[in-house]
């Protein structure tokens, strides 16, 4: 079986593709989920981790289990006393962290550590620990860090043991320094990242080189990218900060993630970091961060929504405040509206571009197309989706639908590894797109609705005869496509309707009539019916006077 | 002359030209239209009507509420959990399985377990002889070998395959070893206890080896358990348990002398030799289990004293005995099988005592607690549901993700179909929901999809 995870309202569901049965996880203790911010998701190392819409980052595990995404850390380090038998001869310093442990042992996540205890010094004594403190999270284990003997409250200190459970605050304990852990314990790795306590969170998150790259809310820190250790999903010591600071109220809006190439992107423009093609990881130590700009030197290729970037077969598409930019990691971003459909992102004919800042895309991989949902003109929600078809580089749209509106969606895969694409409605239904049922949902009629180009025989100031009308269309079991020719100047008002059996594949129809200009509209608005449009002809079409 | 365009729609929408200059390929508007590359559908320059939008759910979620954010999870998310019981060999088939504790069937896939007859000697058959799922199989010692003969096998099933994952390799020196007599995953690995031949009590020959299932790595853990030089005394490993990260091993000594029980440990990879950490226990150990952490063992009878509950607590490293079993010294005696409840809401912890003189006084129970310290007893199993006497053995626990308990009792004979599985439903009462010719160990695989 193969599974979705959703957000609906404030509940999270996980939900089997096959079947459509959702089960609602059951959130830790004090989690709430926000219905005014959109959850997001990265994957690492077989833990889904949602950020922005919890009051706090959670980690789900490939059961459903969900957790923290990082305990607390103890606030308090256990209280040392000499205890009553033997073994241990100096002064000794504790330290505590708390971790959750998969149940063939391995460390899953593990808290930043306690403070240092007091010191106890010991004369050929065991160590007695009382108040070990106890986490308000679910954990497995209180894991116990001590020095070796004398060496001070810097360290380093190294693992002793395991305080299984999460009850036990007593602890006595005699290991000789010879036999701590091997390595000490690296303690300036184990930070958390934001959104570890309610309060300021994680905005944004994805997967890069097997790390978990950030960005918080917190108005101070907008131009910082957080960034986890590899495969550590609990480990955020790295912080990356895209330069300039405090240029825009917004700073970092999200992640363009390409193989090589992680795109930062702000309103105003991209910065990169790159990795090596042949590293399956990234040294983020004194890494580079660059803008990059056009050949002009110009910045280019800003992000006003962080719900429209998709990676797309190593390109990258997001929304930008003057349309759809594409990126491959090596050229600037290409604005790739511009040329075709500049008026859809640079008028308010279409879209509601005050909401640009909600829009959301997905990747329809069985059309191979970026569809990206916007509100048109006049509506606040992302009520009309269009389409870019990477293979032949067309727009089409502006799409809508009556079942519901669209607010959320992603492609997946199905149970055998197939693609699918998803898009979660305002109705709390989600649908698969691609169906050939001709309809959305079970009562929803499609309406397609294409205006063609005017045709004027490359002479638009004369007039013309149209004559008859033939249309050569798939044939279909049932059904009907309506024809409405607007035959005349620019400002031609639409000619009675033809009717076009789809039954017949190819049908001869009325004339159109005379006029300079003629053009067609095809309308299919017919409950589980559809239409596929392979061309038509006008005949005879000349211009008047000389037939 | 006639006009035709058989492109219609090919290239998109455009609205930048003027409308003179569109192309017969492009349009001002496709709603709800699209090219598919398929030409049964369409094909390249041809429009057909966007494909539908399928209800997945049938039930709006969250009562209609809207859904703000979706994500595929293409992790191995779907775990199917299989209650696994050993039988005998009387028949093909090897195990009993179950997937809700009710319903109980037979298989002959995995291989054979190691019957009662390999725990014959040095009072073993009251060793803890658990299995362990351990990535997506099940690990336990097997049954096909002969025994003083054969090295013994470690077995693995994962619902489909059955590998013989290893044989033991005997101790230099000494024979094969007798059996295999405890599994336990810890610290991502597998933990095997062995007992090897030719040992007399109490210092009985043994090892404890851990397995890296990924790498092949089989290597003892510290130092071999016998009477010779380098080798630690008291017994053989009888039951493991992981706990403050080190392996602890309970030993069994063979003997009845009072108040030479052993439980060492030590940290694998790291020290050489075990540490004791008591050994005056009442008998042999024939279970741990860490519990509120704390650390349990359950002991046999020794011929002066009951077999017994101890408690180490983790805030002194004493040991106390907590419990002693009513039915005195002797008889096979023992308390084995812990299992902690950490599903339903009380944190407890259970464990089987038994008593066996084949008599009045045999004392077959399951007991509770939820502190380790007071014991009481959750189910008479020899006054309700055992009808043997002596009593049958236990032979394994487990709890379900959904709190139901298990405890598996032994058949009185390797083709006696009078063995049973007991359950504890969460939140109701004990019930026998299958006999056969049970031998144990009970376990359950979990499988990913």
């Amino acid at each position: 079986m193969a599974f979705m995870i959703a957000q609906a309202g404030a509940n999270l569901y996980k939900v089997d593709v096959t079947t459509g049965v959702a089960t609602q996880l059951t959130l830790p203790a004090g989690i709430s989920l926000s219905t005014t911010r959109r959850p997001r998701w990265a994957l690492l190392n077989q833990w889904l981790v949602m950020v922005n819409s919890p009051n706090r980052n959670l980690a789900i595990d490939p059961e459903g289990n969900v957790r923290v995404l990082v305990p607390r850390a103890p606030a308090i380090p256990p209280v040392l006393a000499a205890g009553s038998g033997s073994g241990l001869t100096g002064a000794y310093i504790y330290k505590t962290s708390f971790v959750v442990l998969s149940s063939e042992g391995n460390v899953l996540m593990e808290s930043p550590l306690s403070p240092s205890s007091i010191a106890v010094t010991l004369s050929n004594k065991n160590a007695s620990l009382s108040n070990i403190d106890v986490s308000l999270d679910n954990i497995t284990s209180r894991r116990l860090y001590r020095n070796t003997s004398g060496a001070g409250s810097a360290g380093p200190f190294y693992q002793v043991m395991d305080v299984d459970g999460n009850v036990a605050t007593t602890l006595i304990e005699n290991t000789p320094d010879t036999s701590l852990s091997l390595l000490p314990v690296q303690s300036a790795n184990l930070v958390s990242p934001p959104g570890t306590v309610a309060g300021i969170r994680l905005k944004q998150i994805v997967e890069w080189k097997s790390r978990l790259f950030a960005i918080a809310d917190d108005p101070d820190l907008l131009d910082t990218v957080f960034a986890c250790e590899t495969n550590q999903v609990y480990a955020w010591p790295n912080q990356l900060i895209c330069y300039p600071t405090g240029e825009d109220v917004q700073g970092l809006v999200g992640f363009a993630v390409l193989r090589n190439s992680l795109g930062l992107l702000k309103r105003s423009g991209l910065w990169v970091i790159n990795g090596s093609a042949g590293s399956t990881g990234v040294v983020l130590k004194n890494i580079q961060i660059s803008q990059v700009t056009s050949a002009e030197g110009i910045p280019v290729g800003g992000c006003v929504s962080a719900e429209t970037i998709v990676t797309i077969k190593d390109k990258c598409y997001w929304l930008g405040p003057d349309g759809v930019y594409e990126w491959d990691g090596v050229n600037p971003p290409n604005n790739i509206s511009n040329d075709l459909v500049a008026p859809w992102f640079k008028s308010d004919t279409y879209f509601n571009r005050s909401q640009f800042s909600n829009a959301w895309a997905s990747y329809n991989v069985l059309r191979h197309q970026y569809e990206l949902h916007l509100a048109s003109a006049g509506n606040t929600s992302t009520d009309q989706w269009v389409a870019f078809n990477v293979f032949n580089r067309a727009w089409y749209g502006p799409h809508t639908t009556a079942e519901t509106t669209p607010n959320c969606g992603t492609a997946l895969l199905d149970a055998n590894g197939l693609p699918l694409v998803a898009t979660g409605g305002t109705n709390g239904v989600i649908y698969l797109g691609n169906s050939a049922n001709a309809r959305d949902g079970s009562s929803s009629v499609i309406t397609m609705d294409c205006i063609g180009p005017f045709h004027a025989m490359d002479e638009p100031d004369r007039e013309h005869h149209w004559g008859e009308l033939s249309m050569l269309t798939r044939i279909e079991a049932a059904g009907n496509l309506t024809i409405r020719p607007y035959v005349g100047r620019l400002n031609a008002v639409a000619s009675p309707d033809i009717t076009h059996d789809l039954t017949t594949g190819r049908q001869l129809l009325t004339r159109l009539g005379d006029g300079a200009l003629c053009r067609l509209r095809f309308i299919k608005n017919t409950l589980n019916q559809s239409a596929t449009i392979y061309g038509y002809e006008i005949d005879p079409a000349f211009e008047n006077g000389r037939r | 002359m006639g006009y035709s365009n058989y492109v219609f729609g090919k290239d998109g929408v455009n609205l930048v030209k003027n409308p003179f200059e569109l192309a017969d390929g492009e349009c001002t508007q496709l709603q709800n239209a699209e090219f598919v590359p398929d030409q049964a559908r369409g094909g390249l320059a041809a429009l057909a009507m966007r494909g539908g939008l399928a209800a997945l759910n049938a039930v709006a979620l969250n009562s209609g509420a809207s859904i703000s954010g979706i994500t595929g999870w293409p992790l191995k998310t779907t775990y199917s959990r299989i209650f696994h019981a050993a039988r005998g060999t009387a028949t093909a088939n090897t195990f009993r399985t179950s997937t809700d504790g009710a319903t109980w069937t037979d298989t002959a896939g995995p291989n054979a377990d190691a019957t009662e007859g390999y725990f014959g000697t040095q009072n073993m058959d009251r060793d803890a002889r658990r299995a362990a799922q351990f990535k997506a199989r099940i690990y336990y010692a097997g049954g096909g070998y002969t025994q003083n003969t054969d090295n013994p096998p470690l077995e693995s099933w994962d619902g489909t395959t059955a590998d013989e994952v290893l044989r033991v390799p005997p101790y230099p020196g000494l024979g094969p070893a007798l059996a295999i007599t405890d599994v336990l995953v810890a610290n991502g690995v597998l933990y095997v206890a062995v007992h090897d031949p030719s040992g007399s009590t109490p210092n009985l020959n043994g090892r404890v080896l851990f397995l890296d299932t990924t790498t092949g790595e089989f290597q003892m853990v510290a130092q071999p358990f016998g009477n010779s030089a380098g080798q630690q005394n008291d017994g053989a490993p009888a039951c493991l348990a992981w706990y403050q990260g080190q392996i602890w091993v309970g030993l069994n000594n063979g003997a009845t002398t009072d108040g030479i029980g052993t439980i060492v440990h030590a940290r694998p990879g790291i020290d050489t030799t075990w540490t004791v950490d008591v050994s005056n226990l009442v008998s042999s150990v024939s279970s741990l289990m860490v519990f509120k952490g704390d650390l349990l063992a359950g002991t046999q009878a020794s011929a002066a004293n009951g077999a017994q509950i101890y408690k180490r607590a983790a805030s002194t490293g004493a040991w106390t005995s907590e419990y002693t079993s009513s039915g005195g010294a002797g008889n096979n005696g023992h308390i084995t099988h812990f299992l902690v409840d950490n599903v339903n809401a009380t944190l407890a912890v259970y464990a089987v005592e038994y008593y066996g003189p084949g008599s009045a006084s045999d004392i077959l129970k399951i007991l509770r607690s939820t502190d380790g310290v007071t014991w009481s007893t959750d189910r008479d199993v020899h006054a309700n549901d055992s009808p043997a006497s002596p009593p049958q053995l236990p032979g394994g626990s487990l709890i379900s993700v959904a709190g139901d308990i298990y405890y598996v009792f032994r058949s009185t004979t390797t083709t006696a179909t009078d063995g049973f599985i007991m359950k504890h439903a969460s939140g109701g009462a004990w019930s026998k929901v299958d006999t056969q010719n049970y031998l144990g160990p009970l376990v359950q695989l979990v499988q990913r999809s």
